[in-house]
């Protein structure tokens, strides 16, 4: 665990550095300005840092179950439709159902976006295990269609024919999760967040569960051995990899969004591995990993206006933080595949 | 309907073919759908500025194979995840690109321009891609006839053998690698030349579908040339049917996923039923 | 690509496993001469087949030299080894199962540059061509994943002499060689010493040893005993010397002085027989474990097992003593139904088998791990490092194990208390004086310490029956002691303990009753009483079993 803590720093550190010299050959003539609006735009307005929060929230949801396959020693590379799927069903629920009272219905959609998300998981997880299908193509193919057909239900059956958006109604306000502080992004959901990276940590290193998830991961032979069976390991690690996708999807809209938009939590899967393998796959240093991305996510939005700056320095960010995990893994042996 | 059904087989072919490589030689290279775009995205500034179509598959192939070793010989190297690698460069690659397209061109959009070199073609069918199908029975060839097809196959069973056998595994996986990363660029190169213009996101999930068909190929070009005519094929229906329906075009855009996750599944049942047999 | 004939020659060759602390091979030295048959015998273990490796380049030796034609070679690879005509036909599978045989024998050496397409006609004459010269044949065609131990042999042997190898060593190779039953491995040396080529063999068959070589070595626990002509050996005085007797027969007193010296040297460490103190109250115990006319699938497989009858008493440990490769490990394999990575145990192919509860005959399916644990069978497995524990996790994660029931938290069920994980594992440490702490990475403990782990953590379990395979396998004095220890504590606590090793010592030292093991087939089951070492090594080299003196 100490090694974790060790390498998810060392990562942070190497990631922002990476970041201050792209945005210095961004703009050669005046590379204080570009740093300023990057590293401070972020902390300009309790909005924005309200903003990061929120988006923290959902990666480290995201970036917990990423870390329960990865420990499973299995690649879930569905997590795009999962959390679209999981975002969906929060919206068909609370828009077809508004006679849910509050907090019961939205304990209801958050369990029905969880289902369906680890439905869509475990779906990879029962090929692997009885036909040898590999979960990487799986996953990918499987959500590859569904974000189609998501797509498609925002755009034609959900969607509000008066709104100039390609998208769904709001959701009746009851379902929205609380606001901590006035007009910000910055809702309840980062402690249900916090809970959960708590749990997940709790529950991949203290329950029987998790020990055998994470035996197997590291040692098939071993496991099988102890009489671990590897058909219960390989499912489950994917159905809760892909709950909480499911509800990273939820989240994002009940706590960001309030309604669905076309291809509005587009990068939330990718961004979920990046968080998990930044944080040494545990739980716990997701939190970290997860700050780090939302900053970086939220300083590159910052520094947007008046630049050339787009989203894509992102892409670069985080691709470049996977390569630099992975070359710090080597010692990880078989430990991910 | 052959010609239509062609152009979305071969770029699809081209990149299973390649990424095959690496998959036999056990270091499969899930990057390629971030090499295909690279590829698109040379081949386009290639073609529009030396107006030759040819130089455009070239510089593509090049880049791919260029990005290819760079990115692998390190993870080599030092034993690092090649998936977890894979992951990083198609999440960079894509920021790079868009990046290089707004500070050349001024936009991260659409590519298009007059000194585009429209490549000839035959029987309705671009040239290059006549070129890239002789690329693909030249690997074809070189995979099942030469020692190098047999070192790549080796090495990919049993390293440790390759090893005591006198070769070096680390640079046959490397070479390997380098040949998916040829074969993604060439392919991207086929998307451009044949839009005649640069268009985001072109990639379109190809590189992805690439290493479905080498799974649903089982792993021979043979399979992977029916898989990538099942893909086309439901690329091509979806296409007409988008054109008669009034149903939304994104639902048709999942087809070709859809129907090769279904191949997938029905392959793996079905050769598990036999297995069950055989017993 | 011919060599001339010339002397291979090891000097003062010494290799030690650092993972247990094992001399493999203490400086021995030895000389191939060209053109003859050298054969090496010596018990499992005994540092022959780590000579050869290293003799054809597949280990390296700590210290010692290797010359050939009297200039000294540095082999670092099997591959530059055969670039100066040596080559090995292993022991284990060294073959690729998915390409063909043919693809397999000229893998590495396709005779043309990489790129242009291998000649596989002018190839198949040239191997078709050697198939006739030694009268060996192979379906190269075929998927290697066909062959069976023979034919992969055979595959291997003809790889070497496509690549012009002209010191050819074999590791243990089996009787019947070529794909043809009525060509025996001796003819097949014959026609390679009649074709100029040197043949080094390692065997346990001194049968054969007697009859094809030139040159016998005998090896016993890393020492060379030294070297002989047949005409100076006996079936009798070769067993003898590699099971290190201290009472050599008056017909091998004409073996030289300095012999004698040599076999005292290896033997060390005294063994009493152990006189059976519970001997009346035993008989009447109940069987843990019974095995009747038990016969495994794959019966053309040298390591299958034949019409197998077995009984363990509680009380009793029964020691299943063979060469490795001759059944003794599927043996394992069979009752626990377990292989490492994911590999297909055996099967029954007849009889019946009874053990933990269950009743099997080869149309029940046979229990996993879980079942036989959950109906009190423990198991210690052969290949402790691979099955037994998972490198990457604590001391703590292994420790816990099999008892992951027992270490729930008051909170849930679902939870595991790290106190009381902490405190189990920390009993055991302190029982088996296991050096390390609970939370130490399993990767920092020595081969002793993990192996004390996983017998105190089945010992924990109160097996009634425990199978326990090559427990004390590179261990030391120590630790053995250790181990051995905690066998007999569950033995007197009624547990019946199956105890499957090839080493002669531990057998004669911890069993009550031995079963003698011989290609498969159980040749004889005695009580350990005035058993000899000898006795042991008629029975299992030579399958001579006869009254016990």
């Amino acid at each position: 665990m100490k090694r974790s803590a060790r390498n998810t720093i060392i990562i942070a550190v190497a990631a922002l550095f990476i970041t201050m010299i792209l945005l210095v050959l961004f703009d050669l003539q005046d590379p204080i300005s570009m740093l300023s609006s990057f590293f401070l735009g972020p902390f300009n307005s309790s909005y924005s840092i309200g903003s990061i929060i929120a988006k923290a929230a959902l990666l480290m949801t995201a970036g917990t179950g990423v870390a329960v396959a990865f420990r499973g020693g299995l690649f879930n590379l569905g997590g795009e439709g999962q959390v679209y799927g999981g975002a969906v069903a929060a919206v068909v629920l609370s828009l077809y159902m508004p006679r849910l009272p509050g907090i019961l219905g939205i304990l209801i959609i958050l369990t029905a976006a969880m289902i369906l998300g680890s439905a869509i998981a475990a779906v990879s997880g029962i090929l692997k295990h009885y036909f040898s299908i590999h979960e990487l193509i799986s996953s990918f193919l499987l959500s590859g269609g569904l974000v189609y057909i998501f797509d498609f239900l925002i755009t034609a059956p959900l969607r509000d024919p008066n709104s100039f958006l390609i998208a769904t109604p709001l959701i009746p306000q009851k379902f929205w999760l609380s606001e901590i502080t006035a007009s910000s992004a910055l809702t309840s959901s980062i402690f249900l967040a916090l809970g959960i990276t708590a749990a997940g940590q709790f529950w991949m290193f203290h329950s029987i569960a998790g020990y055998k998830i994470r035996l197997f991961g590291a040692n098939p032979s071993c496991a099988e051995y102890g009489g671990i069976s590897a058909k219960k390991q390989t499912i489950l690690a994917m159905s809760i990899s892909g709950g909480l996708y499911g509800l990273t999807g939820a989240l994002a809209v009940l706590g960001i969004h309030h309604q669905g938009i076309q291809g509005f939590t587009s990068g939330l899967g990718w961004d979920g591995i990046t968080v998990a393998l930044a944080a040494g796959i545990s739980p716990i240093y997701t939190v970290l990993s997860a700050f780090l991305i939302a900053f970086i996510d939220s300083g590159i939005e910052a520094s947007m206006a008046g630049s050339s700056i787009t989203y894509d320095l992102g892409l670069i960010i985080k691709g470049t933080i996977l390569v630099l995990v992975t070359l710090k893994l080597s010692a990880g042996k078989r430990g991910l595949t | 309907m052959i010609t239509a059904v062609l152009i979305y087989m071969i770029p699809v072919l081209t990149a299973a073919m390649g990424g095959l490589y690496s998959d036999l030689a056990g270091v499969l290279n899930i990057a390629l759908e971030a090499l295909i775009l690279a590829g698109a995205f040379t081949a386009y500034i290639a073609a529009s500025s030396t107006a030759s179509s040819l130089m455009g598959v070239f510089a593509a192939g090049l880049t791919g194979l260029v990005l290819a070793v760079l990115f692998a010989y390190p993870l080599l190297k030092f034993k690092g995840n090649i998936f977890v690698g894979g992951l990083g460069m198609n999440l960079l690659i894509p920021g790079l690109v868009s990046v290089l397209s707004s500070q050349i061109y001024g936009t991260s959009g659409v590519l298009h321009s007059a000194d585009f070199a429209s490549p000839p073609s035959l029987f309705g069918l671009p040239l290059p891609y006549y070129a890239a199908l002789i690329f693909i029975a030249i690997l074809w060839y070189l995979l099942h006839k030469t020692p190098l097809g047999l070192w790549i196959r080796s090495v990919g069973y049993n390293a440790d053998v390759s090893a005591i056998r006198g070769m070096n595994p680390m640079r046959i996986r490397l070479i390997a690698f380098a040949v998916s990363g040829l074969a993604g660029g060439i392919a991207g190169s086929l998307l451009v030349l044949n839009l005649e213009a640069y268009v985001p996101h072109i990639s379109a999930g190809r590189g992805w579908i690439a290493l479905a068909a080498i799974y649903l190929g089982r792993k021979n070009p043979r399979g992977i040339v029916a898989a990538a005519a099942i893909f086309a094929l439901a690329e091509y229906g979806s296409n007409i049917l988008q054109g008669i329906s009034e149903l939304p075009s994104s639902l048709f855009l999942a087809v070709p996923y859809v129907i090769t996750f279904l191949a997938l599944v029905l392959q793996g049942v079905i050769i598990h039923r036999k297995a069950l047999k055989n017993e | 690509m011919a060599h001339a004939p010339s002397v291979l020659e090891g000097r003062d060759i010494t290799k030690s496993y650092l993972s247990n602390n094992i001399t493999a091979c203490d400086s021995v030295s030895i000389s191939f001469s060209p053109g003859s048959v050298h054969t090496i015998v010596g018990e499992n273990g005994a540092g022959k087949s780590t000579l050869m490796r290293i003799l054809s380049g597949a280990q390296s030796p700590d210290s010692g030299k290797i010359f050939l034609g009297g200039k000294e070679v540095s082999l670092e690879t099997p591959h530059a080894a055969l670039g100066l005509g040596i080559g090995m036909v292993h022991q284990q599978t060294n073959i690729i199962p998915e390409l063909t045989v043919l693809q397999n024998i000229i893998l590495g050496a396709e005779k043309t540059s990489p790129l242009q397409p291998i000649p596989y006609k002018k190839i198949r004459q040239k191997i078709d061509e050697l198939s006739s010269i030694y009268r060996i044949s192979c379906p190269l065609q075929s998927k290697a994943s066909v062959l069976d131990g023979n034919g992969v042999q055979t595959a291997s042997l003809l790889a070497l002499l496509y690549r012009g190898a002209d010191i050819i060593i074999f590791d243990e190779p089996h009787a019947l060689f070529s794909g043809n039953p009525s060509r025996k491995f001796t003819d097949i040396v014959r026609d390679l010493i009649r074709n100029g080529k040197t043949a080094a063999v390692v065997t346990h068959n001194m049968e054969t040893a007697l009859t094809i070589s030139d040159d016998i070595s005998i090896m016993q626990r890393g020492y060379s005993l030294g070297t002989f002509k047949p005409s100076e050996l006996s079936t009798r005085s070769i067993t003898t010397m590699m099971m290190g007797f201290e009472d050599i027969d008056a017909d091998e007193a004409n073996l030289s002085q300095a012999l004698r010296g040599a076999a005292e040297k290896g033997a060390r460490g005294e063994h009493t027989n152990r006189a059976l103190q519970v001997q009346s109250a035993k008989n009447e115990s109940p069987f843990r474990l019974e095995m009747l006319g038990v016969s495994t699938n794959n019966p053309e497989h040298p390591a299958s097992l034949h019409d197998i009858d077995l009984k363990v008493r509680a009380g009793e440990i029964m020691a299943c003593i063979g060469i490795k490769e001759q059944g003794i490990i599927t043996l394992e394999h069979l009752l626990t139904q377990y292989k490492p990575f994911q590999d297909t145990p055996p099967k029954l192919s007849s009889g019946t088998l009874k053990l933990g509860g269950f009743t099997l005959n080869k149309d029940t399916p046979l229990p996993n791990l879980k079942e036989l644990r959950r109906n009190h069978v423990g198991y210690i497995p052969s290949d402790r490092l691979t099955s037994g524990v998972s490198g990457s996790t604590t001391v703590l994660e292994n420790g816990i194990l099999h008892h992951l029931d027992s270490l729930t938290s008051r909170l849930s069920k679902g939870l595991i208390s790290t106190k009381a994980a902490e405190t189990f594992v920390g009993n055991l440490i302190r029982q088996f004086s296991i050096k390390a702490d609970v939370h130490d990475s399993i990767f920092t403990l020595s081969g002793g310490n993990i192996q004390k782990l996983i017998v105190a953590r089945e010992m924990e379990l109160k097996p009634e029956l425990l199978i326990a395979s090559e427990v004390s396998w590179g261990l030391d004095v120590m630790t053995q002691q250790y181990v051995f220890h905690a066998l007999e504590h569950a033995k007197y606590h009624g547990c019946g303990i199956l105890l499957i090793t090839s080493e002669s010592d531990i057998a004669l030292s911890y069993a009550d009753t031995i079963a003698l093991f011989y290609r498969g087939r159980i040749i004889s089951v005695v009580e350990n009483r005035n058993i000899t070492k000898e006795y042991i090594g008629n029975a299992i080299l030579r399958g001579e079993a006869g009254t016990p003196s």
